[in-house]
């Protein structure tokens, strides 16, 4: 479904952030990328919707070149890809209701339609009774909640997570994962998450890639990677987690 | 009728102080708005990045922003004619201050979208927004309380420049606070003018706090078109009370202002003629406004003015009639009469060329001095011929005359001086007369020479009215009709 071919990306400066990265996202995986901060994550994620265009290779999209579109049809490419943010990025001038209901907004969708299709989402996501309230109302649980409805409203293909659950506690973060993976479950949607910490992964993705510096270092089933890392970086990682104390 | 325009002074220029800023905030808050957002837009980092066009903007922001206003006010004169037809008056005032303030808004228009978090204008792109979506679903809902803070600022900072804008006759309440109050001492309208004021900036602090804590969109916009309706009601009245026969006459503040209330009702009673007083605080704006067509008279100089400055401005300008002499004499403290002047006396006159000549004129008339050249108009020291009575002439400064009565024996005033030193106009030993040279006069534009109701203009400067009206202005002699009573 989502292709990387020989993703190489230097920021402005001249710095190298991503280095001939090829990578294969299946329809209907819960896929992870994990590293430590620096290592590019975010970077690669934002070539996935053309947020950043990398400067050598190509993401293809159903088999569609993000590199060699228009923006306009850019745009209709990313009504098909949700994305969910580590500080939520809620409009803060916008109810619940409202902030979900923006995406349906701006493809100028009818409000007899945006109605009823946000009433659905709300429920699915567990904040009908909340959907006059304003973000700063909200806890960050909640605010995830809404920011996931926001992703979702559109009937995307793929939803792209950056740290969706790093700022937020254990028990939240773990009820965010569980809806995430419901979501993933019931709707097939597929799934694409960066984060810095092996439990996320371990909880939900079926499939892990491992950056560091900018380079892809292993790439595997969850279960192959964390079984049997073969990287110094991979290692590091897992250390203080419970594979990390069986590997001792 | 005309009753009904004559409200009161504070009450004219509380409104048109409002009307003023109103309209110059409107027009500074939209096209501040328009500015200040493509200036976010084209920053480096920004969907619309365009080094060449930031630059550009910027720096023309920066420039507006420097200038000081009443440098902006004078400079933007041809701009403001081409938009109002005029450069003097309340509406004229609307462009310098709008576009004074328009830099001043864009700045913050692009600073408060600044704090919006690149964060959301990330998900705004990540959703497929276009760029005009990102403006008005994000960019400015999000910043909605900062606009209107920035809003609040803008309209303040422009009451204040609104003081400035008596320089060309703008009216409102900075005018009536600098010409009543600072310039003529009448403590009780600066009181007042300055309590309207504070009041005017607290109802706008408190509007634009409420405004900016509600966020209610409709009652601001409710709110701007009833003020666009007054404005409109007002310009609708003006025009109806103003729109035949009117002649616009530029005057300096002070007691003229008193004289021109009497003409104006002349004008109306006897010949149907609405007569505007235009009222300037300096002696050169009014010449170049009346050779531009801002005004179609002036009433405030003495002939020989007039022809300096056709002289060095080439000013198509004329003279259909003259008004009064307000007279210059020669005063003491220390004899009754022109007979008991001593031998070697001292005689202080002014030391400024015109008045200098204007008082030798006099003692040349009055026969104690006689000219080289009996004709010529401008004179100095150096064109006496004959001094018989040896007297020693002091040339000082006008301001310092008054000061001297103790140290000469006879000093030359001009009207402005005499209050001061407690003497009065019918004390003066000797002084100008009707024939005076230096009468104030009534000027007009060269093509403007015989039009008919200038010459009414004329007859009402010169009618029984406005003789009284001005000698209870200028008492015990302070004007003389230099003209041949009715």
């Amino acid at each position: 479904m989502i292709k990387l071919n020989n993703i190489t990306k230097y920021y402005e400066n001249g710095t190298l952030a991503l280095n001939n990265i090829n990578l294969c996202i299946k329809q209907g995986e819960i896929f992870g990328i994990i590293g430590q901060s620096g290592a590019g994550k975010s970077t690669l994620l934002r070539c996935l919707n053309a947020l950043e265009i990398p400067s050598d290779g190509y993401v293809s999209f159903e088999n569609v070149n993000l590199s060699q579109q228009t923006p306009a049809t850019l745009r209709k490419i990313r009504h098909q890809i949700g994305m969910i943010f580590q500080h939520f990025n809620l409009l803060a001038s916008r109810t619940v209701f409202e902030n979900v209901a923006l995406p349906l907004e701006l493809q100028k969708c009818e409000k007899h339609f945006i109605q009823e299709k946000v009433s659905g989402i709300l429920e699915l996501t567990g904040l009908t009774d909340k959907q006059h309230f304003y973000p700063k109302q909200l806890s960050g649980g909640q605010k995830q909640r809404v920011a996931i409805a926001r992703a979702l409203i559109t009937d995307p293909k793929v939803i792209l997570c950056d740290e969706a659950t790093s700022a937020l506690d254990p028990m939240t973060s773990e009820n965010i994962l569980n809806l995430l993976k419901s979501i993933n479950q019931q709707l097939k949607i597929t799934m694409i998450l960066i984060t810095h910490d092996f439990s996320v992964i371990d909880k939900i993705c079926d499939k892990v890639a491992v950056l560091n510096q900018g380079e892809l270092v292993e790439y595997g089933t969850v279960a192959q990677v964390f079984k049997n890392p073969q990287h110094l970086v991979t290692k590091t990682l897992l250390q203080h987690t419970a594979y990390g104390d069986k590997l001792c | 009728m005309l009753d009904k325009l004559a409200l009161s002074p504070l009450l004219t220029a509380s409104w048109e102080t409002i009307y003023m800023v109103f309209l110059s905030s409107l027009i500074a808050i939209i096209l501040g708005l328009i500015v200040g957002v493509v200036l976010f837009a084209v920053r480096p980092e920004q969907f619309w990045r365009n080094k060449l066009l930031y630059s550009l903007l910027s720096g023309i922001v920066n420039i507006g922003r420097s200038i000081p206003f009443i440098i902006l006010l004078v400079a933007l004169i041809p701009l403001t004619r081409l938009i109002v037809g005029t450069s003097i008056g309340t509406q004229a005032a609307i462009i310098p201050l709008a576009i004074a303030a328009i830099p001043f808004y864009a700045r913050i228009v692009e600073s408060t979208l600044l704090e919006v978090p690149a964060g959301l204008i990330e998900a705004a792109h990540a959703m497929g927004s276009t760029p005009i979506q990102i403006i008005f679903k994000f960019l400015l809902p999000e910043s909605l309380s900062s606009l209107i803070n920035g809003g609040t600022l803008t309209v303040i900072g422009l009451i204040g420049y609104s003081a400035m804008a008596g320089a060309i006759g703008g009216g409102g309440l900075g005018e009536l606070a600098i010409n009543y109050g600072y310039q003529r001492f009448d403590t009780t309208v600066m009181i007042e003018t300055i309590v309207v004021l504070v009041v005017l900036v607290q109802g706008i602090q408190w509007l634009g706090d409420y405004f900016a804590k509600t966020k209610n969109l409709k009652a601001i916009v409710i709110f701007t078109f009833s003020l666009l309706i007054a404005t409109f009601t007002y310009w609708g009245y003006k025009s109806f009370y103003t729109q035949t026969d009117q002649i616009k006459v530029g005057i300096i503040s002070g007691e003229q202002q008193q004289v021109m209330a009497i003409a104006k009702k002349v004008a109306w009673q006897q010949y149907h003629l609405k007569l505007q007083p235009v009222i300037f605080e300096d002696y050169v704006q009014p010449n170049a406004a009346l050779s531009n067509g801002d005004i179609d008279a002036n009433i405030f100089q003495h002939l020989p003015y007039l022809q300096a400055q056709i002289k060095a401005h080439h000013y198509p300008l004329t003279t259909i009639g003259k008004t009064f002499v307000y007279p210059m004499g020669f005063y003491s403290k220390k004899i009754k009469s022109i007979a008991d002047l001593n031998q070697g006396a001292i005689i202080a006159i002014p030391n400024d060329p015109s008045n200098e000549s204007r008082a030798l004129h006099l003692l040349a008339n009055a026969g104690l001095i006689q000219f080289k050249n009996k004709k010529q108009l401008f004179v100095t020291l150096h064109d006496i011929k004959s001094n018989p009575k040896h007297l020693r002439f002091k040339t000082l400064q006008n301001a310092q005359l008054p000061r001297v009565f103790k140290d000469a024996t006879l000093v030359a005033l001009t009207n402005d001086y005499i209050t001061p030193t407690g003497l009065t106009v019918d004390q003066a030993l000797i002084k100008e007369g009707a024939d005076s040279p230096y009468a104030n006069i009534i000027a007009v534009r060269i093509e403007d020479k015989n039009n008919p109701q200038l010459h009414n203009l004329v007859k009402i400067m010169q009618s029984e009215a406005v003789i009284d009206a001005t000698m209870k202005a200028y008492p015990h002699g302070g004007a003389i009709p230099a003209f041949n009573l009715p």
